[in-house]
C-alpha cells in the first residue's frame, strides 16, 4: 500500500471514528435531554408527605404492638422502654401534623392522639386481668375515639370527612385488638398474622391523611 | 252612711292606691330595667372559640365583670370546666354543648381561672381577670 493510500484509509478511518463519535455524541445528548425531560420521579413533596406518615404510622402500629405484648408477659423493663418510644413516635407525628397544622394544632393533637394508646393500654390491662368490664370500658371509649379523631381531623382539613376518617381509626382499634387478643391468647402465629393485618391497614389511614393534605395545600405538596 | 257604703269606699280607696302605687311599681320597674338593661349594654364581653380541639385564645386576658362567651366550631361536643381534670373547681361548668352552640360565664373577681374540656381533658385553657378599670 502506497503511503497515500495508508493516508487515505487512515483519514477515512479518523472521519468515520469522528463521524461515528459525533453521531454518538448527537445521540447521547439527545438520551439524556429525554431523561432529563421525560423521567418521573419518586422524590416530590407529595410522595414525601406519603412515605412520612406510611413510616410513623406503620411503627406506630409495630410499637403498640410490641408493647402490648411485654405487658402482656410481665415483660415490665421493656414495656417501659417500648412505652418511650412509642412516646417518641406520638411525638413525631404530631410534629408532622404540626408542621402543617402550627404548634397548637400540634399539640392538640398529641394530646388527643396520646389518649386512644392510653384507652390500648386499658384494653391490654383488661385483658392480662381478664377484666371484662374493663376491656368493654376501654372498647368503648376507644369507639368514641375514633369519632374524636374524625372531628379533629375534619376540622383541621375539610377535605377529611369525619365519618370517613372515624371508620378508618376504628378499623385500626379493631385490627389492634385482634393482635392483642391472639397475644394474650399466647398464639404467636396468629399475633402476627393479624399484626401484619393492622400495619398494613396504616397505609390506607396514610393514604387518606396525604391526599387530603395535599389537596388542602396544592402548592406546598404538588 | 252605713258599713257598706263605708265598706264600699275603703274597697274603692284600697284599689285606687294599689293602682297608683302600681303605676309607681311600674314606673320604678321600667326605669329600673332601663337601668339593668344600660348595665347589661354597657358590660364588657369577649368571644372566644373552641376550633380543632382548640379554646382559642389558650390564655384570655380580661377586665372584671367581663362575660366571655366561647362558642364551639367542632364537629363533637365539648365542655367548658373551671379547674383541671385532677382537681375540678366548679366556678363555672358549660356541660356537653355541640357545634355551633355557646356557653356564657361572668368573671367578677381577679384572679387567674383555668379551665379544661371533660371530654377531651388535654384541652386546657386560662381566663385572667385583671381588676376592672
Amino acid at each position: 500500500m502506497t503511503s497515500i493510500t495508508r493516508m487515505s484509509v487512515l483519514a477515512l478511518a479518523v472521519s468515520v471514528i469522528a463521524l461515528t463519535g459525533a453521531s454518538a455524541s448527537a445521540n447521547d445528548s439527545r438520551l439524556i435531554a429525554t431523561q432529563t425531560a421525560e423521567a418521573p420521579s419518586a422524590d416530590t413533596p407529595a410522595a414525601d408527605l406519603r412515605s412520612a406518615l406510611d413510616q410513623l404510622l406503620g411503627e406506630h402500629v409495630q410499637l403498640a404492638a410490641d408493647a402490648t405484648n411485654a405487658a402482656l408477659h410481665g415483660r415490665d423493663d421493656e414495656f417501659k422502654a417500648v412505652g418511650g418510644a412509642l412516646d417518641s413516635n406520638s411525638k413525631d407525628i404530631a410534629n408532622a401534623i404540626g408542621s402543617i397544622y402550627g404548634k397548637d394544632a400540634g399539640e392538640a393533637f398529641l394530646g388527643l392522639w396520646r389518649s386512644h394508646i392510653s384507652m390500648v393500654v386499658d384494653y391490654t390491662v383488661g385483658t392480662a386481668s381478664k377484666d371484662k368490664k374493663m376491656q368493654d370500658k376501654a372498647v368503648g371509649e376507644l369507639m368514641q375515639y375514633t369519632k374524636d379523631f374524625g372531628a379533629f381531623l375534619n376540622s383541621a382539613n375539610p377535605n377529611l370527612p369525619q365519618d370517613a376518617v372515624a371508620d378508618l381509626v376504628k378499623h385500626h382499634a379493631v385490627t389492634l385488638k385482634a393482635v392483642i387478643d391472639a397475644q394474650a391468647a399466647g398464639d404467636q402465629a396468629k399475633a402476627y398474622m393479624e399484626l401484619r393485618t393492622a400495619y398494613n391497614h396504616m397505609a390506607s389511614i396514610a393514604e387518606a391523611l396525604a391526599q387530603g393534605i395535599v389537596k388542602q395545600f396544592p402548592k406546598k405538596f404538588g | 252612711m252605713n258599713d257598706i257604703t263605708l265598706f264600699g269606699l275603703a274597697t274603692l280607696g284600697l284599689a285606687l292606691v294599689g293602682a297608683a302605687a302600681s303605676a309607681v311599681a311600674s314606673d320604678y320597674e321600667l326605669e329600673n330595667s332601663a337601668a339593668i338593661s344600660t348595665q347589661i349594654a354597657a358590660a364588657p364581653t369577649e368571644a372566644a372559640t373552641i376550633k380543632t380541639f382548640q379554646f382559642q385564645p389558650k390564655a384570655l386576658e380580661v377586665r372584671a365583670g367581663t362575660t366571655v362567651t366561647w362558642t364551639n366550631d367542632d364537629n363533637i361536643e365539648h365542655t367548658v370546666t373551671s379547674g383541671t381534670p385532677e382537681a375540678p373547681v366548679g366556678n363555672f361548668d358549660s356541660g356537653a354543648f355541640g357545634k355551633g352552640k355557646n356557653f356564657s360565664a361572668v368573671f367578677q373577681t381577679p384572679g387567674e381561672y383555668t379551665y379544661f374540656c371533660a371530654k377531651h381533658k388535654s384541652m386546657r385553657g386560662m381566663v385572667k381577670v385583671l381588676p376592672a378599670e
